[in-house]
Formats: C-alpha cells, sequence, structure tokens
C-alpha cells in the first residue's frame, strides 16, 4: 500500500567549492551550479533512514530507477535555498520515491525534482 | 503538415534534428568513487563488487546520477546559444564500471511559447548499442 511523509524542509546551498569539484567530475560546462548538482541534497542520512523505517527492513540497496529535474529558474552559487521533502513508499513492485521543491520563501520554487529508487532486497544479514 | 522551423541565434531548428553520438566514460572505479565523493551518493553498491555481485550484478554499476549528468554537457556543445531547463531520464539497464556511453537525440518539439522551447528526446546506448538511458530535455533561450 502507498505510504507517503513530509519529510521536513531543509536549508541548501551550492556551495562554490563544492559545485565546481561536482562540475569538474560530470564536466559541466560554465561556472554556475551544475543543473544535477541537487541531487547532492537527497543523499543525506536521515532520508536513508526514513527509507528504512518506511521499508521495515534493512536489507536491501536502492537502484535509481529514474530522475528528473524542472527548473523554473538557476540556483545562485553560495545563496540559501529552502528545500522541501517528501518520501512515497510503494510496494508493487518496491520503490522509494522522494520529490524535493527548492526556492526561496514565499516564491515559487526555483526546482522541482524527482528521483525513484527501486529496492532490490539482498540475502539476509547482508545490509548495506 | 509542414514541420514548424524557428530561428535561434544559431541554425533554424527543425524537428528531426540531431544530436550527434557524443562519448562518455570509460567510467572507472576510481571515477565512480570520485563521484560518490562529490554527489555525496555512498550506495556502497557502486563501489563494492562483492555486494554488486549479491544484487545480481557483474561489477558496481555507474551511478544513475553519473550517466545522466552526460546530457547537460553535451547539449551545451550542441546548442551552447539555449538553456537546459528541465530533463527527465529513465534508467534502464545498468552501465558496470569500466564501461562507456555513446550520448544522442533528436528534436522532438520546436515551440515559440514565451519563447523558445525546443524538447529533445535523449538516448544513452552502450558498446553493445543497447539502450541504457532514455531521456527527455526541454531547453529555452538563456535567460
Amino acid at each position: 500500500m502507498p505510504a507517503e511523509r513530509l519529510l521536513g524542509t531543509f536549508t541548501v546551498r551550492a556551495a562554490a567549492a563544492e559545485a565546481a569539484a561536482f562540475a569538474r567530475e560530470v564536466g559541466s560546462p560554465g561556472q554556475s551550479v551544475p543543473f544535477t548538482f541537487p541531487v547532492r541534497w537527497l543523499a543525506r542520512p536521515d532520508f536513508q533512514a526514513a527509507a528504512v523505517e518506511m521499508i521495515g527492513d534493512a536489507n536491501w540497496v536502492p537502484i535509481h530507477e529514474s530522475q528528473s529535474f524542472d527548473y523554473r529558474a538557476p540556483l545562485t552559487l553560495d545563496a540559501d535555498y529552502a528545500m522541501t521533502v517528501t518520501m512515497k513508499r510503494e510496494t508493487e513492485p518496491s520503490r522509494i520515491i522522494l520529490s524535493a521543491y527548492v526556492g526561496v520563501a514565499d516564491e515559487a520554487p526555483s526546482l522541482s525534482m524527482e528521483m525513484t529508487l527501486r529496492i532490490v532486497p539482498l540475502p539476509a544479514g547482508q545490509a548495506a | 503538415m509542414t514541420a514548424p522551423v524557428v530561428e535561434s541565434v544559431q541554425a533554424p531548428l527543425r524537428v528531426g534534428d540531431k544530436l550527434s553520438p557524443q562519448n562518455f566514460g570509460p567510467f572507472d572505479l576510481l571515477r565512480l568513487a570520485r563521484y560518490a565523493e562529490v554527489s555525496g551518493d555512498k550506495n556502497p553498491i557502486h563501489l563494492d563488487a562483492d555486494l554488486a555481485r549479491q544484487a545480481g550484478l557483474a561489477a558496481p554499476p555507474v551511478q544513475g546520477m553519473l550517466l545522466m549528468s552526460a546530457f547537460a554537457p553535451a547539449l551545451a556543445a550542441w546548442r551552447p546559444d539555449l538553456t537546459l531547463q528541465r530533463l527527465s531520464a529513465k534508467f534502464l539497464r545498468p552501465v558496470l564500471a569500466g564501461e562507456s556511453i555513446a550520448v544522442s537525440g533528436r528534436v522532438a518539439n520546436v515551440a515559440m511559447d514565451d519563447g523558445l522551447r525546443v524538447t529533445l528526446r535523449l538516448m544513452a546506448h552502450n558498446a553493445q548499442r543497447e539502450i541504457v538511458v532514455l531521456a527527455e530535455a526541454v531547453l529555452g533561450e538563456a535567460g
């Protein structure tokens, strides 16, 4: 049965040094925030813990199934943004879906993104 | 029916115009480790061959986001006068450590909709010519 949970609103920032290191690895053009950089903000240990809680088991690995980014305005380096994240659980097949909206308070989000992770069970006792 | 043609700073764009294949990789384990560091993606399946085997893979898979990230520079090289606004991707097959991909695409729609908007269907192939990533991008005029 699908279940959805609001994980909260978090302050995020594309620090210039982190964005530059990311850009070097992906060959991103320009001196701005790399297009896919915000995925970094979804790699939080507390989101992983929330997924373990929703799945009710830790013996699995997530496999990235799909991803989207929809920018209404570019993000600025070294600026604070509010990111609101919800996590949805699907069971047939087993998935976790993260939806995030990034923007400045009281304005339309600059970015929405969605990450779908397929949950692949591991043999008992082999938690990743 | 005549396909729409829209003048841009560069050449006119037409439905069916191609984004020629561009190669990325090979993505060796060192590259996967570096991407894990800069992206914060600590999923051990990308770095641990034993764990990858337990998940049914012959080698650690390249991070999907590292593959998806290839589309932005490919599109920027194709049309530097346009800005990537939307990108969505489905990861159809794993690309394993040591493998490369070729990114290509085709213009699916050209519209003047409060400014130029170009929609492309994109794909990434592995060395066996299998589609490993299917994607769609929307580009607009640089603000």
